[in-house]
């Protein structure tokens, strides 16, 4: 059935409704945002608007030589006894000369300068320098086509003395050939520095987005699906093993901290350990285990894996110590280059600052592979109610302890009074939420744990992509102080979450079909992405980062206005200062960068895609 | 023997994809599976390897309930069954070794996988399995410079890789030429007969089930309405799996 059609009469009532409807929207529009057409045509306001116009459209980007001249005189200023007549002049002379309407006035006097025989056509500036040297200008003038100039002005006030002072009048007249321009010089100086600055932020958030980014693939996650007791296992087990390998590699440094202080030894040892390591990888490869065909957790091998890996961390110790001593020792010795030492110094202090955060990520993984076993036999071996029971227990301490840990982690940041009561609090309310979920769900329940990790993943990624690096950046310039160091972490921070968006996105937009194939392989999850997903994401993550790369540079032109260095900081600077003609070189510069950029990164996207 | 008991597979969307069905396989068949687009061909083939999860039924293989097992158990029977798809389902911009090589994945040490490493033995198996098919000579040429026909030999040789006692075939020959469709029929018959592999094949064509099938099974709206030799396919039968529009071709 078809609707009656309205009356005309009605339908134009309701176009009228909302004409006016319009009409009122962009009324307040108007008023919300102040416009005022009056001001438009304010004749002071448009002189002001020329000036910065025509200055714009003249950078400074090229200068000439200068000769300056500067021609002075004396003035007794306040008068006193001693009889002071100025100095003579002759006005038969062609030299440039200067006469004073009085060479002995009070503060705030009016005083006539009139200058002869200078340059014709030329800007002169006055200036008066009391006895400590510290010159005030007095004012400017141009000088007529017999190089004449009359400039009225005052003597200032608050520059007492009863020693004669200057007057002097500089001229600055071309000489030589056209050269470039200090602003400009300067311009490129933080030109590249922008660059760098993109260049590391991109490389810096590329590192990090590329592994969250799966965990932030919808695709990926609804695959993983944990039994409900495992899930309890991995909560407790995740942090007990982050701080066992946070203590290791310290009870580890403090061991061998005796002994990295020699070279000799750090050296030899990190050689030492990296063959050791070597063999070990060879002996590995040597005899595949089939996985899942014969699970051999004896003692014996569980000591033979920890040591290896205590082995492993030793040598990454001693790496980060060797890159320092490298470090040190070419930046003595390389002269120019010595920001090559450096730079590997500063990479083996990265090593150091991070090794601790790793081994315990990689220890927080090995306990809950552990739990995961733990989990198979509980749920292999006991009577259904023990299972029950053991789930119930294990999921109440679970959640209590995931609730104590949020708690502390606010803590840190709301410095509430009374933590011993909180404590208890959310230990118990942990607890009971921790036994209702052991009541509703069976131990071998399969929980979607993969779909959580993906909503906390992409919620992280939104918050971080929604603050503005320019806010970020305020905090890491409190950090780190003003300058291009603070500019690259806050892009960097924002960089991980809007790569790792963008990538994720890719990883959910590839082909099923080979993943499917792989899955039916017989392979794990981890396979499946290695073997069908980063194949087809290679080409859309080159792409990505490159377009992101230019996204940066953008971005950090403008980052130092906040502090963050790069060509922002010059161009806030001059803008400040109402140099127009040098903010004008760096707004060039930047619309130069930010198209080539541009090209570029269109091109290399067309070759590679 | 696969024993197939009143699976039945619901989709999120309320789509009844497999009511009830029960069938069971001896060792050695070649088990065609036929019917309309839609009538649950493909999700059957898959709820057997569990690519996709069964609502409800048992698949009993050697005495063990493929469908009860934990994801991570099933990932060790998967590489036990060997898949080929209608759409190939190549990594298409890997080389054609490393696909084949990939069907030895649920074999290795997982870490490995990441270095891309397997042993020498996979290489020369790779091979094997390539020269089985033909086209040893594109070994190390990219996935996708390959026909469909080639790409499909590809995608045999790496579920061979798994070294599989069952072979399941999503209709491997419906997006290809009709020529090259009994060549790759031909390999399945050979892995079949030659090797014993119990081969489950989707299939499109009644002339291609009379030739290799030793068993048709017919799917109609989720349900079995056929189970017999291909040759007690008459007209009526025909119009109960195909619906009273349908005509024979061929």
């Amino acid at each position: 059935m078809k609707k009656k059609s309205k009356s005309p009469f009605l339908h134009s009532i309701k176009v009228a409704f909302i004409i006016i409807g319009l009409i009122i929207l962009y009324a307040i529009g108007f008023s919300v945002t102040k416009v005022n057409l009056e001001e438009t045509k304010s004749e002071i306001r448009q002189k002001q608007l020329i000036r910065i116009i025509r200055a714009l459209v003249q950078p400074d980007l090229f200068t000439y030589d200068t000769v300056d001249t500067l021609i002075q005189t004396k003035i007794l200023a306040p008068c006193s006894e001693n009889a002071f007549t100025g100095i003579a002049m002759d006005p038969t002379t062609s030299d440039p000369y200067l006469t004073l309407s009085t060479y002995c006035a009070n503060p705030g006097d009016a005083i006539t300068i009139e200058g002869f025989n200078f340059e014709v056509s030329e800007q002169i500036f006055v200036q008066f320098i009391p006895p400590n040297g510290v010159k005030l200008t007095l004012g400017q003038a141009n000088t007529d086509e017999n190089g004449h100039f009359i400039l009225e002005t005052k003597i200032p006030k608050n520059r007492k003395s009863d020693q004669p002072q200057t007057i002097q009048v500089k001229t600055s007249v071309y000489a030589g050939n056209l050269k470039i321009s200090g602003t400009l010089k300067d311009t490129w100086d933080k030109i590249v520095e922008t660059l760098f600055l993109a260049l590391l932020s991109t490389t810096v958030g590329c590192i990090f987005a590329l592994p969250l980014s799966f965990f932030a693939a919808k695709n990926l996650m609804e695959r993983l699906k944990t039994e409900f007791i495992s899930v309890s296992l991995t909560l407790i087990l995740f942090p007990i093993g982050f701080y066992i390998g946070l203590k290791i590699v310290q009870i580890i440094i403090r061991w061998i901290s005796t002994l990295t202080i020699s070279p000799i030894f750090v050296v030899i040892g990190c050689i030492l350990l990296a063959v050791i390591i070597f063999l070990l990888l060879r002996q590995l490869f040597s005899n595949q285990k089939i996985p899942g065909e014969h699970t051999s957790y004896n003692f014996r091998s569980i000591l033979s894996k920890s040591t290896a890996a205590i082995t492993v961390v030793v040598f990454c110790i001693l790496l980060s110590k060797v890159f320092i001593l490298a470090g040190d020792s070419l930046t003595k010795s390389l002269g120019t280059f010595a920001f090559i030492g450096e730079f590997i110094r500063d990479m083996g202090e990265i090593l150091e600052m991070i090794l601790p955060v790793g081994v315990g990520i990689a220890a927080s993984f090995i306990a809950v592979s552990l739990g995961s076993k733990i989990s198979k036999s509980i749920l292999a071996a006991p009577p259904i109610w023990m299972k029950k029971i053991i789930s119930v227990v294990l999921s109440v301490a679970a959640y209590a302890g995931l609730c104590l840990l949020i708690i502390n982690a606010l803590n840190f940041l709301y410095e509430f009074k009374n933590i011993r009561e909180i404590n208890l609090y959310t230990g118990m309310i942990g607890g009971l939420v921790g036994l209702m979920l052991g009541l509703i769900f069976q131990p071998n329940y399969e929980i979607k744990i993969g779909n959580v990790i993906y909503i906390i993943t992409r919620s992280v990624f939104n918050i971080l992509r929604s603050i503005e690096s320019l806010v970020m950046v305020i905090v890491f310039v409190v950090w780190v102080g003003i300058g291009p160091f603070a500019g690259s972490l806050a892009l960097a921070l924002h960089t991980i979450a809007a790569l790792g968006k963008m990538y994720s996105e890719q990883v959910e937009n590839i082909s099923e079909g080979p993943l499917e194939a792989i899955q039916a392989t017989g392979a794990n999850l981890v396979q499946q992405v290695v073997y069908a997903v980063i194949p087809q994401i290679i080409p859309p993550y080159i792409a990505f980062t490159l377009y992101r790369w230019d996204q940066n540079v953008r971005m950090s032109t403008i980052i130092g206005f906040a502090g963050g260095g790069g060509i922002g900081f010059l161009l806030q600077q001059n803008i400040n200062l109402l140099n127009y003609r040098a903010a004008s070189v760096q707004m060039i510069a930047i619309a130069v960068v930010v198209s080539l950029m541009d090209y570029l990164s269109g091109y290399v996207r067309n070759k590679i895609v | 023997m696969l024993e197939i008991n009143e699976l039945s597979k619901i989709y999120p969307g309320g789509t009844q994809a497999l009511k009830a069905v029960t069938f069971n396989v001896p060792k050695g068949q070649f088990l065609a599976v036929i019917g309309l687009s839609g009538s649950g061909k493909s999700t059957l083939l898959r709820c057997i390897n569990r690519l996709i999860e069964p609502t409800k039924g048992q698949i009993i293989w050697n005495g063990i309930d493929l469908a009860a097992l934990p994801e991570n158990e099933m990932r060790l029977y998967r590489r036990k069954i060997g898949m080929v798809f209608q759409s190939f389902n190549l990594v298409l911009r890997s080389t054609v070794l490393t696909n084949v090589l990939s069907g030895r994945l649920g074999y290795i040490n997982p870490a490995w996988s990441f270095l891309n490493r397997f042993s020498k033995q996979d290489y020369l198996d790779a091979m094997k399995q390539l020269e089985r098919v033909g086209i040893a000579d594109k070994a190390f040429q990219r996935a996708d410079e390959l026909s469909g026909g080639q790409q499909q030999r590809v995608s045999i040789a790496r579920a061979m890789m798994q070294n599989p006692e069952i072979m399941l075939a999503d209709e491997p020959v419906a997006s290809l030429d009709p020529v090259l469709a009994h060549s790759i029929m031909q390999y399945l018959d050979k892995i079949n007969k030659e090797l014993g592999v119990t081969v489950i094949c989707s299939l499109h064509f009644l002339d291609l089930v009379h030739r290799y099938a030793d068993r048709v099974i017919a799917l109609n709206n989720g349900y079995v309405v056929f189970d017999g030799l291909p040759s007690e396919i008459d007209d009526v039968k025909f119009k109960e799996i195909y619906g009273r529009d349908a005509e024979r071709v061929g």
